[in-house]
């Protein structure tokens, strides 16, 4: 119990970084593979507007990748008895908070690409929504998860 | 006694079923109701086909489509049966397809009635049965019981809902979600803090029914129907148009001109094309405001211990109702017109059973300002409206305000001064409305401005804002779902952030550009109540 007392910013794994890099390849990789299709067969497309669409494309990649390590170091959550608390997003940085009496179920939850990575999802439900800590170390989002079901039950409602 | 196969304990003998128990079926007015608004809604339909097909084919395929309507509705009507059974009530109906609901007395918030023109032709009532929240749709219509008839069903029904323990604002029934490898312990899904926050009682006792001890909080005066009336869009139409004629506008103008005025007016009115449409318009706004009056026509609130009722209509009477536990907030609604007379729209945020059928619900549609500080507790106790000030963004946010709000009609504007270069031959005149669409979006964003604020007051928290109605929201402390500070860099440098405070999922409410430090002490100080917190236990202890 000590360790949830303990209330400390928690950092996403080192990894996660690398794993949302992937993401963002494997996202991006038909984007880019249509512009430079359709910059090369348009037919009567001037020379400068298919330079500036693959132009563009190719920054689109290089900002949203240049954005992430920023998003990482960004990323911390706190957990104590009372509340969540986390903060996440760049340009648009969010501080939330999630009152533990408020929790209604919580989840670990993970795709292909994270399964790859040992990493998982933790949604925690509100009456009003889920709030997401990502990429999470698998084990550590379990234990999270069962963490946050005990405090969310033995923290008395009035 | 209970006949019908499928019963919930096949084994049980259908002697053993009680008196009260039966099946029953609808009203046979049910039909003629049924019949006519069913007929109502295809009238459409006919004009189409007879216009289509001519009046010789065309009225009698019309006349048979009539006839296969109203025996289906009767036919229908035949193998609709409800029960009273085991303390719920068991509906069954559908001609191809069967529906069969059965809905606990526990999961009944509401059991509202409807007169309208139909209903009270054939002396009956429709019976809605509310288990959602209390304002969405309703889970089972009986369209057509007699009025004694519906008093006995609300009877058996209310006194199974005192027998039921715990009383159903305590009840964590479908709503209820476990948490995930808790061992199927599982969370009451509704909170009920707006309980202890409204001294809900506990409702134990079984002889109680909710229908004693209610007392009426708001009734609607008839100058205040005709004021929401004319303060409607439409009624500004015509107040406008009177004004411009026989307002103080017309005592400015000296003898000779209001003379010249009126006969050119005459000669006006002697065009008939001009006459027929600004007649046509006064003839929609005047039933525009006639159907304001009508629809709130001798609105009455009443509330008892767990519920607020509602009671309006003229032609179409209806009752609807709203656990108090149930509401999240209050929002106080100050239309542009409205505001200038002082007067206010009371509207309740309700949560449902399920995320989608949060809603929000008109209590009191229009009331003067002042009677707020009486009524707001009167309708649901914890809630007031607040004393002290609230605090507003910084001046630094004002010219936020005016961009964000100026925006659109920035590029509109742009657009009408640009037409030209793109081919739209707009002459110089474009300027003025360019100059005023844009002259609008700033006075907006000020006024936006104007109207922000928030305050936290005996663990309520008030929130004020504008999208075009100046909207004041009070929220219970203890109903805050989870709370949010954003900024971006730009906001960071000029210490400024916003804040959205979440009620449930449909139900967020934000106030922008407020000073990132108070962002920051509110997002501290919205915590709910938690037994350890009121004992005063420290947070790190052992």
């Amino acid at each position: 119990m000590s360790a949830i007392d303990e209330a400390t910013r928690q950092r996403l794994p080192e990894r996660a970084l690398r794993e949302w890099r992937v993401s963002a390849l494997l996202g991006w990789a038909p984007v880019v593979a249509g512009a430079c299709a359709a910059a090369a067969l348009i037919p009567g497309l001037p020379g400068w507007a298919s330079a500036l669409i693959v132009v563009a494309v190719v920054l689109a990649v290089l900002a949203d990748l240049a954005v992430q390590p920023i998003r990482y170091r960004l990323w911390w959550y706190e957990i104590d008895e009372e509340e969540l608390t986390l903060q996440h997003g760049w340009p648009v940085t969010s501080l939330t908070v999630v009152p533990m009496v408020r929790v209604q179920h919580v989840s670990v939850e993970h795709g292909p690409l994270a399964r790859a990575f040992q990493l998982a999802d933790l949604h925690v439900h509100t009456a009003a929504g889920m709030v997401k800590i990502p990429s999470l170390d698998r084990e550590q989002a379990e234990q999270i998860r069962r963490q946050i079901a005990e405090l969310a039950r033995i923290v008395d409602d009035l | 006694m209970t006949s019908e196969p499928g019963s919930l304990e096949p084994g049980r003998p259908a002697a053993a079923a009680p008196t009260g128990q039966e099946t029953r079926r609808l009203h046979p007015a049910g039909i003629a109701i049924l019949a006519i608004k069913s007929w109502g809604s295809l009238w459409f339909a006919a004009v189409a086909i007879i216009a289509g097909a001519g009046p010789a084919v065309g009225i009698p395929i019309v006349l048979a489509l009539l006839v296969v309507i109203g025996v289906g509705v009767a036919l229908t009507w035949r193998v609709t049966t409800y029960a009273i059974v085991d303390g719920g009530l068991r509906y069954r109906t559908g001609l191809l397809s069967r529906r069969e609901v059965d809905v606990p007395a526990s999961r009944i918030s509401a059991l509202d009635t409807t007169r309208g023109i139909l209903q009270r032709a054939f002396g009956v009532v429709a019976l809605e049965v509310q288990t959602a929240g209390g304002t969405g749709k309703a889970e089972v219509v009986l369209h057509a019981v007699a009025l004694p008839e519906a008093e006995r069903i609300r009877r058996e029904l209310g006194h199974r809902a005192a027998d039921a323990t715990p009383a159903p604002a305590e009840a964590a029934p479908g709503g209820a979600v476990a948490v995930e490898g808790a061992g199927g312990a599982s969370l009451a899904a509704e909170p009920a803090p707006a309980a202890a926050a409204a001294s809900g009682p506990r409702f134990t006792d079984p002889r109680a029914l909710p229908e004693e001890a209610s007392e009426e909080v708001f009734r609607v005066s008839p100058r205040d129907l005709l004021l929401a009336g004319l303060t409607s869009p439409s009624g500004a139409v015509i107040g406008a148009f009177l004004a411009v004629l026989y307002g103080p506008a017309a005592d400015v103008l000296d003898a000779s001109t209001k003379r010249s005025i009126e006969s050119s007016a005459e000669r006006v009115v002697e065009s008939a094309p001009i006459v027929i449409g600004v007649v046509a318009l006064l003839v929609i706004a005047a039933l525009s405001v006639l159907s304001t009056a009508l629809t709130f026509y001798g609105l009455r609130v009443t509330r008892d211990e767990r519920r607020l009722r509602v009671r309006r209509g003229l032609l179409t009477e209806r009752t609807g109702t709203l656990p108090l536990d149930r509401v999240h907030a209050l929002r106080i609604v100050e239309s542009p017109l409205r505001q200038l007379l002082g007067f206010v729209a009371i509207e309740a945020e309700v949560a449902g059973w399920a995320r989608e059928d949060d809603t929000v619900k008109t209590i009191v549609p229009f009331v003067h300002r002042r009677e707020l500080p009486r009524l707001l507790p009167a309708l649901i106790p914890g809630y007031a409206w607040p004393e002290v000030a609230l605090e507003r963004p910084p001046g630094r946010a004002l010219r936020r305000y005016v961009v964000r709000a100026a925006a659109a009609p920035a590029v509109v504007a742009a657009a009408l001064a640009a037409a030209p270069l793109v081919g739209a031959p707009l002459g110089w005149w474009r300027w003025i409305p360019a100059g005023a669409v844009l002259l609008a979006g700033v006075a907006l964003g000020v006024w936006q401005f104007r109207a922000a604020g928030v305050a936290l007051e005996e663990r309520r928290l008030v929130l004020r804002s504008r999208g075009l109605a100046r909207t004041t929201v009070i929220a219970l402390v203890d109903r805050v779902q989870h709370r949010r500070v954003t900024t971006t860099p730009f906001q960071r440098r000029a210490a400024l952030a916003h804040l959205a405070v979440a009620l449930s999922s449909r139900r967020v409410v934000r106030l922008s550009f407020v000073d990132a430090g108070m962002a920051r002490r509110l997002l501290a100080e919205l915590r709910p109540r938690t037994a350890r917190a009121r004992a005063g236990l420290v947070r790190g202890e052992g």
